[in-house]
């Protein structure tokens, strides 16, 4: 029973298999049991056959005895012939009995049918008894002999013939054989031990036959257990015995499952953690970037102030001097941005009910100031969802993006920011629409990058949109933006998985 | 060849403080170049494919020499890079990546784009200016590109 594994090389067969194993097991008991019977059949009949030859030999005798004795007084001398087929007659009745012989009291054989005389007149015989039968022939009872000691395997039945007035003067001697019997028997023995045999072959097979059904499930057992030790866990076992092979495969496939359900579990956090990860680099990567760029502003302009006050060109110092201070107010922005995003994954407040409505005119309030310098006007349509999440970063969220759509107004003359929703496949969709300049589809995947400026022109660190899409991506939310191109304004939208 | 003529340089740079630290570094140490300036990727390459606003020539001369920093707006310094190098019109200009990021995996990616050469902006002043000479001598200077008489020559 090769099988073939999955992975192509040949499975390992036991080296004592679970089948043949079984098999012999079910044979042997098979066999000790047949064979005790067969032992028990055959032994306890030869002892019943006995009996009953003897007790049919016993009756015979009883009932034989009276008319051959009588038979012997009246014809023996005068009508031999007869006597001769009286006696005839009355062995062929009986087929075990091979002689008789008709004795008297004192021990002489009268009669013996071994020499039957074929002539009209009998011949007596002279033979006389030994002490042992001449005693069985004088009693009243019949009395059985076994003639081990003349080497025959016969047996003797003596039986004596007590006349109507009580006399006893003659005894029949009655020689049973027992080779009928025995050529019987061990015909009997024959037939048994070959129908032991044959059964203990038939059971060998049956065995063999029911350890294969048995290991049949166990091979496939087999086949998916390596598949599973080689990750695939795809392979489930259709196994319908309805015993426990078929509670071991249910529970198999119950674990196939599990194990398929934790790889993609883990495949899933590992794609995360390689996100992350990635994340994470490109982090590291932008912000020594970053803050490597204003400092060298900083330190070439602090160079350039020696160099102009030694050269005396002292109308310079004046713009150098601002250069500085503008690069060192960026460095702070960014490391003050950088922090706010580094707490946006870390700290987060406990989670509240939240009205977008009053979220989005919470924003407009605190950005009053702004709005009413840029002569912006900001909308906000009812049906604003109620949402579960932290108030104080979906706040920030909201004011990044309306303070994102009055940076990128452009010269539009009557600038509008729209705040309200839409149904979405996953819940509703949220979204800060502007008029403004528009956004190349292009680029939209870039603008949530970190330090991403579209437009170096316009003030600012590139941090508010990742700072955007973090707190949406940290509240399990999806942020995009959707915009023609230059000049066509844009809408920012966002999911919240937990908005209802 | 006596007086130093202007050599057109495309500047690639979205920072006007870096412009002008650049820009005064040529003049101090009296490198004449006669530099355009591109905010972002699209910029850049709208000058060198001669597009949009660039589409005048003469408003776009072929530069001797590119500075490109590599986190730009837009289009990254790289897609620019690996644009310039698979153009066969622009491939032959020497492209000197110009940039603030030490990054292992920026110095190998500009390698593999074919950059001439990858220079980190330093931040002692005095070094900067060493190193916009050394860029002028060897690259404007001393290298030779095909299609010119040569680049200036000092005696």
């Amino acid at each position: 029973m090769d099988v073939p594994s999955p992975g192509g090389e040949v499975a390992v067969k036991p080296a004592r298999s679970l089948r043949a194993r079984l098999a012999t097991v079910l044979a042997a008991l098979v066999a000790c049991v047949l064979l005790a019977n067969a032992a028990w059949l055959v032994l306890s009949a030869r002892q019943r056959l006995r009996e009953r030859l003897e007790t049919s030999a016993s009756l015979f005798a009883a009932l034989a005895t009276g008319p051959l004795c009588s038979a012997f007084d009246a014809y023996f001398d005068s009508g031999y012939f007869k006597f001769r087929q009286v006696v005839r007659d009355l062995l062929s009745a009986a087929p075990d009995v091979t002689r008789v012989e008709i004795v008297d009291v004192e021990g002489r054989v009268l009669f013996d049918s071994d020499q039957i005389d074929e002539s009209i007149s009998p011949a007596r015989p002279s033979a006389r008894l030994d002490p042992t039968r001449l005693e069985a022939a004088r009693r009243l009872e019949p009395t059985t002999l076994q003639s081990e000691a003349t080497g025959s395997d016969t047996l003797e039945i003596v039986s004596p013939w007590v006349e109507d007035w009580g006399r006893h003067r003659l005894s029949v001697a009655y020689h049973v054989s027992y080779g009928k019997l025995n050529a019987g028997y061990r015909r009997y023995a024959r037939a048994t031990v070959a129908l032991t045999a044959a059964s203990i072959l038939v059971a060998a097979l049956v065995g063999l036959g029911l350890a294969s059904r048995l290991t049949r499930p166990l091979a496939s057992l087999t086949d998916g257990a390596r598949e599973i030790a080689e990750e695939r866990f795809a392979r489930r076992l259709d196994v319908r015995t309805g015993d426990e092979l078929q509670t071991v495969a249910e529970a198999f496939n119950e674990m196939a499952e599990r194990l398929e359900a934790t790889r993609a579990e883990r495949e899933r956090l590992i794609r995360e953690l390689e996100r992350r990860n990635a994340e994470l680099e490109r982090f590291t990567y932008t912000v020594s970037h970053d803050l490597r760029s204003p400092l060298v502003t900083v330190r070439g302009f602090v160079d350039l102030l020696d160099k102009d006050f030694a050269s005396g060109q002292a109308e310079r110092v004046s713009a150098d001097l601002q250069r500085i201070r503008a690069a060192t107010s960026t460095m702070e922005a960014l490391l003050r941005e950088l922090l706010e995003l580094s707490r946006v994954g870390r700290v987060i407040n406990p989670p509240e009910q939240v009205s977008l409505d009053d979220l989005a005119r919470q924003a407009i309030a605190l950005l009053h100031e702004r709005l009413r310098a840029a002569a912006v006007r900001v909308e906000v349509r009812p049906g604003l969802p109620v949402v579960h999440g932290d108030r104080i970063r979906l706040l920030e969220v909201l004011q990044n993006l309306i303070e994102n759509a009055v940076k990128f107004r452009s010269g539009q003359a009557e600038p509008v920011i729209e705040v309200g929703s839409r149904p979405g496949p996953d819940g509703p969709v949220v979204y800060v629409r502007d008029n403004g300049v528009g956004i190349d589809p292009r680029y939209h995947e870039r603008v949530f990058a970190l330090f991403e400026r579209l437009d170096p022109r316009v003030e600012g660190t590139g941090v508010g949109l990742a700072l955007v899409k973090r707190i949406v991506e940290v509240h399990g939310g999806q942020v995009w933006v959707e915009s023609e191109g230059a000049g066509k304004g844009s809408a920012f939208c966002f999911t919240l998985p937990s908005t209802r | 060849m006596g007086e130093q003529e202007s050599l057109p340089v495309l500047l690639v740079e979205d920072n006007p403080d870096h412009e002008e630290l650049i820009r005064r570094a040529f003049a101090d140490r009296g490198v004449r170049v006669s530099i355009s300036v591109a905010r972002h990727g699209e910029e850049a390459l709208d000058y060198l494919f001669r597009r949009g606003i660039y589409e005048d020539a003469r408003r776009s001369p072929r530069p001797r020499l590119i500075l490109l920093d590599l986190r730009l707006p837009r289009v990254d310094g790289l897609e620019v890079l690996s644009r310039i190098k698979s153009s066969a019109a622009l491939q032959a200009i020497p492209t000197v990546v110009l940039t603030t990021s030490e990054s292992e995996h920026d110095v190998a990616r500009a390698c593999a784009e074919h950059a001439n050469s990858y220079l980190v902006k330093p931040v002692d002043f005095a070094r900067f200016e060493d190193l916009i000479v050394h860029v002028d001598s060897y690259w404007l200077t001393l290298n030779r590109q095909p299609g010119d008489g040569g680049g200036r020559s000092r005696s």
